[in-house]
């Protein structure tokens, strides 16, 4: 085993970082995906296979069309923050793919494959950022400063 | 032979980890991962060129839901099944030289076609998820293994 005393200060991103990235083009995806769906809920209702009667929860069209743009434009947002390696953007992924998937179990009666389908990049999201999110952020600090809680170590060792 | 010599040190011991050495050798080891990348977007691409083919010619053949299609007309769809499957099937093919241009346009391809493929689901649900699930397929290989396609030699 190594002896390095600096090891446990310097935990080392592994080369899965693309998984980030992978979660980032998977996000902006779901992100579009919502924003299509979100104009068919405000333009073209009709286009579902069922009335808001028929959801799980009863509510307008216009509410949900509303709810998914905003969903959309939020989570392209996230993705080129996760791209960036930015920590709030990394939790952020995870929660808005949690609601994403949410809405669309709710409303997988509108239309259920895009719901499928949905629900599955959120997982992708979910999982990605979960598993490889930390070492995205070390990565990122690592660029900024090539020896992160340096300071700390030097202050430890007064 | 200094490929011996570092793993040599490594096994007796030494405090120094060939830490870039191991990093090469991982890569080199999931590089396949951009070559089924490859393989994957060629069949997609011809799933989509069957696909445009079948809107041109023999558009009865689908599913006509009472809604109908989301945007566009079935004849627009085949031609654009048609060119994004060609694409794909060059960019492909691409892929399989390391280019690191064929690695960005696939993954921007296959994204544009996913959306494309979610917009003409109701035409035929089950084609069109298996292409968008090949399409998430070959994003995954294409960015999450660039990296090691970038470093190995061709």
């Amino acid at each position: 085993m190594t002896a390095d005393p600096l090891a446990d200060d310097h935990p080392q991103p592994s080369n899965w970082t693309g998984w980030v990235a992978f979660g980032a083009a998977m996000i902006m995806l779901v992100g579009t995906f919502h924003v299509i769906q979100g104009l068919v809920s405000l333009l073209d209702d009709g286009y579902y296979l069922t009335t808001p009667e028929g959801l799980t929860v009863d509510v307008p069209y216009t509410a949900i069309g509303w709810l998914q743009i905003g969903l959309g434009v939020v989570s392209i947002g996230v993705g080129v923050g996760m791209l960036l390696g930015a920590r709030v953007a990394l939790v952020a992924g995870v929660i808005v793919a949690a609601i994403s998937a949410i809405v669309h179990l709710l409303a997988i009666a509108a239309f259920p494959m895009w719901s499928v389908v949905v629900i599955a990049f959120d997982v992708i999201v979910i999982y990605a950022i979960a598993t490889h999110g930390r070492e995205m952020v070390l990565l990122r600090e690592q660029r900024s400063s090539p020896y992160p809680g340096e300071e700390a170590y030097i202050a430890r060792a007064k | 032979m200094s490929e011996h010599a570092v793993h040599g040190a490594a096994a007796a011991g030494s405090d120094a980890p060939p830490v870039t050495h191991t990093k090469t050798r991982d890569r080199s080891l999931w590089v396949g991962w951009v070559y089924f990348g490859g393989a994957m977007m060629i069949l997609l691409g011809t799933f989509n060129l069957i696909e445009g083919l079948v809107a041109l010619f023999n558009d009865q053949y689908y599913v006509a839901t009472p809604q109908g299609l989301l945007v566009f007309d079935i004849t627009a769809w085949g031609w654009i099944h048609l060119i994004i499957g060609i694409a794909a099937v060059g960019v492909g093919i691409g892929v399989f030289t390391g280019a690191m241009w064929a690695r960005v346009t696939g993954v921007i391809l296959c994204g544009i076609n996913a959306i494309a493929q979610l917009a003409f689901l109701s035409a035929y649900p089950v084609w069109a998820v298996i292409v968008i699930a090949l399409d998430v397929l070959v994003i995954w290989a294409l960015i999450v293994h660039g990296d090691e396609a970038r470093d190995s030699d061709w």
